[in-house]
């Protein structure tokens, strides 16, 4: 039972670290441009998170039980994209498995998301991260890779509410569409490092 | 619309360097943000950043053009992403050796780049399609369009510190904030706004919505309706819409299954 308690601390934890502190759009840009494109395109972004945190999860699991192996590799920086490019392989192709087995009805729909869930900057992102974090548990790994999907829902869901705004005709030319969403997400990004607790040094 | 416009007159020339400017994969079509958002904050974080990127694409998406079509896309997407990290070592290691210390700032941003959008995405929608020779030039004018953005955008938030390539800048009001990413995604949206408004003066299209894969319909459009006056006639009586947001569901960066 204590046990429990402690892997779901470790796990809430790493999750709101990833959420909130580290979220991966807001303070590393990473999987921002993915996020720009499920907003402009219409894409469900619960949909498409759900299927980018399934995936990442998955990966993380498979990182947890090899990372050791390459922990006190000579080269390991260097290998280190090539094997995590392999597990997110291994993951997004039991993802295209288990959505043309299970999900027949929607499995088109889908299966237009799966390819740039699966390899954009957030995947891979997330798993250099916490390679990078020492001793961290299996908890730890997937705390990570469940609060990098729900940080990226988050910060894909604020900019797809207001896509209408975004590209209202209201907007001078120069700024409608994507100059102003890069301008949004700033704004964004600015008041998530205020309500972490930062200060800014000026 | 003059059909006489500069840039109907020469679209093919232009359509040769949109990598530069009109479909810059930073300002336009925003497929590379990360690096030049988050880790630009110096000219020589930069400059490696956008050696690394140029090294990296260019020869992924030349040697993954000779990966048989027959294979399925999912798998090819793979083998493209693993080319790319196998590009990556050689290039990090020559890195390593010159810019040490650099390479370790730019943390995961360099390995990263190997799942960059002109890779996982673009090789497959655009790049493949064309004949070697012209993909080699596209992909060449793309890098220099990621080169002079990242380059410029580094300087002016290294500048913004207080510093120009390592050397203290004397009166000048240094913004510690600088390499904060909001500021990088602040001025990237406003080099992105400079570069669209531009684009819309040059392609005088100026009512509908300005997204990458639009202006291409938005265009062609213009250019058939000039050889039919009476569509264009009719085209002009139509309402205007309300709300001038993209509504096909076109995906440019998506290959299908």
């Amino acid at each position: 039972m204590e046990n429990a308690i402690y892997i779901f601390g470790e796990v809430s934890s790493y999750m709101l670290m990833a959420v909130f502190l580290q979220n991966t759009i807001f303070s590393r840009s990473l999987g921002a441009s993915t996020g720009l494109v499920v907003a402009r395109n219409n894409y469900n972004v619960f949909v498409f998170g759900g299927m980018m945190t399934f995936i990442m999860l998955l990966s993380s699991l498979i990182s947890c039980a090899i990372s050791p192996l390459v922990e006190d590799a000579e080269n390991k920086y260097y290998i280190t994209p090539f094997i995590y490019t392999i597990i997110i392989a291994i993951a997004y192709v039991i993802t295209l498995f288990m959505i043309s087995l299970l999900m027949y009805k929607k499995r088109d729909y889908l299966l237009k998301m799966v390819h740039a869930s699966a390899f954009n900057c957030a995947v891979l992102g997330s798993l250099l991260l916490a390679n990078n974090m020492t001793d961290l548990s299996l908890g730890g790994h997937l705390g990570f890779a469940l609060g990098s999907g729900i940080g990226f829902i988050l910060a894909s869901f604020l900019t797809a509410i207001v896509k209408d705004k975004l590209y209202n005709e209201y907007v001078p030319i120069s700024f409608r569409g994507f100059p102003l969403s890069l301008i949004f997400l700033g704004i964004l990004s600015i008041s998530i490092y205020g309500l972490i607790g930062h200060e800014l040094p000026f | 619309m003059n059909k006489d416009s500069f840039y109907i007159k020469y679209k093919e020339l232009f359509d040769l360097f949109n990598g530069i400017f009109l479909e810059n994969s930073v300002l336009v079509t925003g497929a590379i943000l990360a690096p030049v958002v988050v880790v630009s904050t110096s000219y020589e974080n930069s400059f490696i950043l956008a050696c690394a990127f140029s090294i990296i694409t260019f020869f992924t998406v030349l040697l993954s053009s000779f990966v048989p079509r027959t294979i399925p896309v999912a798998i090819r997407s793979i083998i493209y992403t693993l080319i790319a990290c196998l590009i990556f070592i050689p290039t990090s290691a020559l890195f390593e050796r010159y810019y040490s210390d650099t390479l370790n700032k730019l943390g995961v941003f360099v390995p990263l780049l190997v799942t960059n959008s002109l890779i996982v995405v673009k090789s497959e929608s655009h790049f493949h399609k064309m004949k070697k020779g012209r993909m080699a030039f596209e992909l060449f004018c793309h890098m220099v369009g990621f080169y002079w953005v990242i380059i410029l955008i580094g300087s002016v938030r290294e500048i913004m510190a207080g510093t120009f390539n390592g050397v203290p800048l004397n009166n000048f009001v240094s913004i510690k904030t600088a390499s904060l990413p909001f500021v990088g995604f602040i001025l990237t949206g406003m080099l992105a706004s400079i570069v669209q408004l531009i684009r819309c003066n040059l392609m005088l299209v100026d009512e509908e919505a300005p997204t990458t894969s639009h202006y291409a319909d938005v265009i062609s459009t213009k250019i058939n309706n000039q050889s039919d006056p009476q569509a264009e006639e009719e085209d002009d009586n139509q309402e205007q819409p309300n709300d001038t947001q993209p509504t096909d569901d076109t995906d440019e960066t998506q290959p299908t299954e």
